[in-house]
């Protein structure tokens, strides 16, 4: 028997998906992308070109390690759970498999285009060290968080991914695993001036590879922290393939435990939509998170270094609508999936009711687990929005004011489109995770991605000229366009198939599962 | 028993959810109205065309875009070239006839096309295509006139 049979399997398949390569270029042309963007703007004295290489640097990493830890904690935190599920994970170990194995495979599965997009784009950072004020060991530090964050998440999704059964808890708990240990673990340990907090962390390893860029007043040991969180990241792995062959056999008990949907519609019908949609929401946990986060920056903004101060009301309404964002995403990707899976839907359409009436009950069961969390920000904002216009008085404070309205604005749009995006991707997708992050792209990273292309196409037509706001007009302009684009033509696309084609959606998944 | 043979000549009878057309139908009209704003209804105007060669499909019309094609790429080449000219009065009159002269195309379509299955709402189809087709100009002239705007600052 080969050397890890799964890895070997998983690599091969990998190797073979067209997307593997269509992912890794599309990464690297966007590190490229940005990296040309301060290359051009450094040599056209713009800025300095060693704060230019710096800039990207930081930019680049700092970049690179959110987009990574999402992506492993979203792809691995379903991946043990959904086999679970299905009752395939029984049958592998009828097999020579042991819980090393599956688990080796599947982190392999999930990670290897990621790790692929990360090969990729290290070239990019080459344009640093051209730059200047990079040196080629902070580069190889970096390189190293890097990976060391990937398969850090990735590891803590496996675990999370073999510790639960149900959809719905994996999204949560990977949703909180991202939050806690990827930023407010971070910020905590450094308003309170926490070393040793941060060796804990790979964001620990991050920080100390950037002192030297972002000029922290004292960053933890780089080769500990790096050490500790990897020793963590193989600890996470070794209790999740303990896990795995003790927890598959509850299928049958879990299954039942909680009672089917479908059961109750026959018993009682409605009378206008599907009874699912009227159930009361449970928006307890994202309530609780956002809760969390209010009070981690505030207490960064009241109690921590100076520089924490400044940025802490963007930061809170970023950070809560990336979490109501996330939170759409991926509850409108898990719920027709998820009906579809438990029968419900198949069920649903053999009654009286049509596409509309089934498609109306799905947003309103989005629209009641995410209303509460909705005002709770909306009052944040509200709350921050009067407070700086306190601080800077009425008058003065109009760009703050314009701001906040356009990111509330921007939100319920973001939501509105997301919903729709993420139902259909649910039912044409393989699972949730994938459609929850590809919805996320479409219509939230993909207006980034055209803007940070297009401020790299129009680099070389500027060269030799000043960068002024003659030129930042234009750039506004490509953005709003791709956010507007992106916006109308993906949640367009998405009503169109599902009011056209649902039940071919629905029934073209069961054939291929 | 009585058999009713099918009449010969007369195409074989297709089973079409005629609600579910007359829906497709208004949607791609209030797309291509969403689709005529310049440059914000882009998307809407892309998705209107797109419905409107689906609902030709499904209802078996013969839907000739080739010669729209040529005549909007060539239209859109002629405009580019204008533009780097700076005759830009030029390139707005080109925007006001090449939307004339596809509103015309599609009337001539209208009423010439004979589609195989009967679409009470096909009125609707084209008014929307139209307005889609006049949202892109619009856009594609927008988006010109802007570029040409740049170039000229960056070359002085």
């Amino acid at each position: 028997m080969n050397f890890l049979p799964i890895v070997h399997l998983e690599m091969r398949s990998a190797a073979r998906r067209p997307t593997t390569y269509y992912t890794r270029c599309l990464i690297a042309l966007l590190a490229i992308s940005a990296g040309l963007g301060f290359v051009f703007a450094g040599f056209n004295r713009v800025m300095s070109t060693s704060s230019a290489g710096q800039a990207v640097f930081a930019l680049l990493a700092g970049g690179g390690y959110v987009l990574l830890a999402a992506q492993a904690i979203l792809l691995t935190c379903d991946c043990v759970s959904l086999e679970k599920r299905e009752g395939t994970l029984g049958l592998l170990f009828l097999t020579d498999l042991n819980g090393f194995d599956i688990v080796a495979g599947k982190l392999a599965a999930q990670v290897s285009r990621s790790l692929h997009g990360l090969l990729a784009a290290f070239p990019a950072f080459g344009f640093c060290i051209i730059l200047g004020g990079v040196g080629l060991g902070d580069f190889a530090k970096v390189a190293l968080g890097l990976t060391n964050t990937l398969f850090y998440f990735a590891a803590l999704g496996i675990l999370i991914s073999a510790c639960v059964w149900r959809e719905r808890a994996a999204t949560a708990w990977g949703g909180l695993a991202l939050l806690v240990p990827g930023a407010l673990l971070p910020i905590l340990c450094v308003m309170c001036n926490s070393p040793a907090g941060l060796a804990l962390i790979p964001a620990g390893a991050m920080l100390a590879a950037l002192s030297p860029v972002a000029g922290l007043a004292s960053p933890p040991d780089f080769t500990g922290s790096l050490l500790v969180s990897h020793a963590l990241g193989w600890l996470y792995i070794g209790a999740a393939s303990c896990l795995v062959p003790r927890c598959w056999t509850r299928a049958a008990n879990a299954a039942p435990a909680r009672p089917s949907t479908p059961a109750r519609q026959i018993k009682s019908p409605p009378q206008d939509l599907p009874s699912w949609a009227l159930q009361p929401a449970k928006p307890l946990l994202t309530l609780a998170l956002m809760v969390m986060i209010c009070a981690v920056i505030l207490a960064g903004a009241l109690l921590g270094p100076p520089w924490m101060k400044a940025p802490a009301a963007p930061v809170t309404i970023l950070l809560l609508h990336s979490v109501l964002k996330y939170q759409a995403a991926a509850q409108a990707g898990r719920m027709l999936a998820g009906k579809r899976r438990s029968g419900e839907l198949e069920l649903l359409l053999t009654t009286p009711y049509d596409e509309d009436e089934i498609l109306r009950g799905c947003l309103l069961e989005l629209k009641r687990s995410l209303f509460w969390p909705v005002l709770f920000a909306l009052g944040v904002d509200l709350g921050l929005l009067i407070l700086g216009c306190l601080r800077a008085g009425f008058g003065l404070g109009l760009g703050w004011e314009a701001a906040v309205v356009v990111e509330v604005v921007w939100l319920l749009v973001n939501l509105y489109s997301l919903t729709w995006v993420g139902l259909f991707l649910g039912l044409r997708l393989a699972t949730p995770a994938k459609a929850a992050s590809q919805a996320i792209f479409y219509v939230v990273l993909l207006p980034w991605v055209l803007l940070i292309c297009s401020v790299a196409l129009a680099t070389p037509l500027v060269w030799r000229h000043r960068f002024g706001q003659e030129l930042g007009v234009p750039f506004a302009g490509i953005f709003v366009f791709a956010l507007v684009f992106c916006n109308s033509f993906f949640p367009g696309w998405a009503i169109n198939e599902l009011r056209d084609r649902f039940r071919f959606l629905a029934a073209q998944a069961w054939t291929r599962s | 028993m009585t058999r009713v043979l099918p009449t010969p000549g007369l195409p074989a009878p297709v089973s079409v959810d005629r609600v579910r057309l007359i829906r497709r139908s208004t949607r791609c009209f209030v797309y291509g109205m969403m689709g005529a704003v310049p440059l914000f209804g882009l998307g809407m105007a892309c998705l209107t065309l797109r419905l409107r060669r689906e609902l030709a499909e499904e209802t078996g019309e013969p839907v000739c875009l080739t010669g729209a094609r040529r005549c909007a790429i060539a239209a859109f080449a002629l405009a580019f070239v204008l533009l780097c000219c700076h005759q830009t009065g030029l390139v707005l009159a080109l925007g006001i006839l090449l939307p004339a002269l596809q509103g015309y195309g599609l009337v001539r379509q209208y009423q010439q096309a004979e589609p195989r299955l009967w679409n009470p709402a096909r009125h609707l189809v084209y008014w929307g295509a139209g307005l889609a087709y006049a949202g892109l100009v619009l856009s594609s002239l927008v988006i010109m006139l802007n570029l040409e705007a740049a170039l000229r600052q960056i070359g002085s």
